[in-house]
């Protein structure tokens, strides 16, 4: 018998986790293209795109199909620019907060600083029930009711901590010693921000907003509580999933299309960062 | 002569977490001088510095450039202009815009600015990288990069961190030349910050000894070299023989100290009375072979060749070590077995005041 060893334990576990991780998502991709519903990878029903071409297939030709008949596409269109309009608001106004916090909690060396710190990043530590929650009941009692703007609201929350992360990490890297040098040479401090320390900033920023729009995109619990009538894109594919037939393979589509879309957001990104580390 | 006067006026400075880094000090630069403050890290010469600029402002006492108090302005109002240790060129700017950026900050027109960087880039032999970015030039020239880029503010006061430290050996030979040469033609007051005796010894009109928070000295090189005023101030410039003691006698000019390696005699510049704790100080190479009026017996301990000079270091039986710096001749320098004397005249040596003193290359190297 062989003998196990530490290497042994530790390749094992790591195939065990990679598999625990991925294998689903093998299933999905796999069954994205399967022209069986409910999904399966058991039952294999012929290599189908007709999944994917939901989304601008003529009417007619899902009236013609007996699991994408029972969907509500213009629905789910209607859900998906939610998102968008929800993303248009919530990156810019996270990455403008995170922006502020990372200059202050780099540049301004106080002794609050540690409690500040834990103050700006607690949203994203805390459970997103809470977030939507609280921002439910904030806006309600200030004559707000739920729906688009609250989502937003609850969103800026805790996203604004991810632009306030990595830009942290960024002014970090960054000598105080030219912005003093700029001050120095007779440039307000406004100066000194647009063309020393923005210029600086512009990768980490571009990385910063890919992130937020992912995690707005994404963001299934916050919203689900904060969103009143409302819908986005998230919420909506839960709702879709939650089908008692079992869920429509349209989700599958969906959800391989986001894993594209994500690797090529992260190939991107580790390329600026090559491109920053230069 | 653009350059102009700097008086510290009692100046104090405490940091918010209570330390004094500077302990009052009055101080007056003179319009156009290439002045140096020369001590060990830490002694709270940048915080001076940061001071002048404006990025500190002092806890008592005031700071005025020409005659103007300039408490309350910031670095951005000054007429200052700060030369970083690590040079802070903005790495994403090419060499034109750093050297013009104080002009883009005072609203002057491009075309006007390039002008000027032109200017200052053939002022520091750098007239042909103007459209490259600072990463793509060599220390030495990033070096002059940093020194157009400040002169281009037209400042009446330069200050200079230490911006020499990160070059090799030779190019900061070299260097000093240039920076000597570039305060001699602009008229503009330098002020340098430097733990580099040798730097401070060869660039400047007068040079400020200063150690924990206070200066020590003021005066001249040679006068910094050959009088020194404080026990620090004799033990960090240069090299000196210590021997600390008790003043037993007081004869006109000089004093006569008994140490644990015998009773010398050394000028008494401070006028220490008889009974004080004293050190004696003298430079290796006043002292030399035979005995003089002060003498000691000692033994070679080791001979290091350094060309047109020979450093010899002997112990006493005592116990002191004994550093000789003596003109390679060609003759045979000292005893290499057994006892030998060794002295040095009374009008060469000096006896101060028991302080703290700095520590030498031999003290770290016993280590």
């Amino acid at each position: 018998m062989r003998r196990v060893t530490a290497n042994g334990v530790l390749s094992a576990y790591t195939w065990g986790f990679l598999i625990f991780m991925f294998a689903p998502l093998v299933l999905m991709i796999i069954s994205s293209v399967n022209d069986t519903s409910p999904p399966s990878v058991t039952e294999w029903g012929g290599f189908t795109t007709k999944w994917y071409s939901f989304f601008w297939m003529p009417e007619a030709q899902i009236r013609a199909d007996a699991v994408l008949r029972t969907l509500d596409r213009d629905r789910f269109i209607n859900c998906f620019g939610n998102s968008l309009q929800v993303s248009v608001v919530v990156v810019p106004l996270s990455l403008l907060l995170g922006l502020a916090g990372a200059v202050f909690l780099t540049r301004w060396r106080s002794r609050a600083n540690g409690i500040l710190w834990w103050v700006l990043l607690s949203p994203m530590l805390a459970p997103g029930v809470i977030l939507g929650l609280s921002a439910l009941v904030f806006w309600g009692r200030l004559g707000i009711g739920a729906g688009m703007f609250t989502i937003m609201m609850a969103q800026v929350t805790f996203i604004a901590g991810y632009p306030l992360l990595i830009l942290m990490a960024r002014l970090q890297r960054q000598p105080v010693e030219l912005e003093e040098a700029a001050l120095d040479l007779g440039a307000s401090p406004f100066r000194v921000f647009r063309r020393i320390t923005l210029p600086y900033l512009l990768p980490a920023l571009a990385s910063a907003a890919v992130i937020a729009f992912l995690a707005s995109m994404e963001n299934y619990n916050t919203t689900m509580f904060a969103k009143g009538g409302a819908c986005t894109f998230a919420t909506e594919i839960g709702a879709m999933s939650r089908n008692p037939n079992g869920h429509p393979p349209v989700i599958n589509a969906v959800g391989t299309v986001i894993i594209l879309l994500t690797v090529a957001a992260a190939v991107t990104h580790s390329l600026l960062t090559r491109r920053e580390m230069r | 002569m653009r350059g102009k006067d700097v008086v510290l006026d009692g100046v104090e400075i405490t940091y918010p977490n209570g330390f004094t880094a500077v302990h009052q000090t009055d101080l007056t630069v003179e319009a156009g001088e290439f002045f140096s403050i020369l001590g060990p890290s830490g002694c709270g010469k940048t915080t001076i510095l940061r001071a002048v600029s404006g990025f500190v402002a002092p806890s008592r006492g005031a700071v005025r450039i020409g005659g103007e108090d300039q408490t309350g302005l910031g670095p951005n109002a000054r007429p200052t202009a700060l030369i970083f240790q690590n040079l802070a060129l903005f790495p994403l700017m090419p060499v034109w815009e750093n050297v013009a950026f104080g002009l883009e900050a005072r609203g002057v027109a491009k075309r006007a600015r390039r002008a000027r960087a032109e200017e200052l880039l053939a002022l520091v032999a750098l007239a042909d990288q103007a459209d490259k970015l600072p990463g793509e030039l060599s220390g030495g020239q990033r070096q002059r990069v940093a020194i157009a880029r400040a002169l281009a503010v037209d400042p009446a006061v330069l200050l200079l961190d230490e911006p020499l430290s990160a070059l090799d050996l030779k190019l900061r030979q070299h260097m000093r030349a240039e920076l000597r040469a570039i305060q001699r033609k602009t008229g503009v007051t330098f002020i340098y910050i430097t733990h580099d005796q040798g730097e401070a010894l060869t660039m400047s009109d007068r040079i400020a000894v200063m150690n924990a928070g206070r200066i020590e000295q003021i005066g001249s090189a040679d006068d910094v070299y050959s009088n020194p005023v404080s026990a620090f101030a004799a033990s960090f410039v240069g090299e000196a023989n210590q021997f600390a003691g008790r003043v037993t006698a007081q004869d006109g000019a000089l004093a006569q100290i008994e140490t644990a390696h015998g009773s010398f005699l050394g000028r008494n510049p401070t006028g220490l009375e008889v009974g004080s704790e004293a050190i004696l100080f003298v430079r290796p190479e006043h002292t030399g072979a035979g005995a003089g009026r002060n003498s000691l017996t000692a033994r070679l301990q080791r001979r290091d060749l350094e060309g047109p000079f020979v450093n010899l270091y002997l112990a006493t039986r005592s116990g002191a070590q004994i550093a000789l710096h003596v003109p390679n001749t060609g003759a045979v320098d000292i005893g290499a077995e057994g006892d030998v004397s060794v002295g040095f005249e009374p009008e060469q040596a000096v006896v101060l005041p028991a302080g703290p003193v700095a520590r030498t290359g031999a003290d770290i190297a016993a280590q």
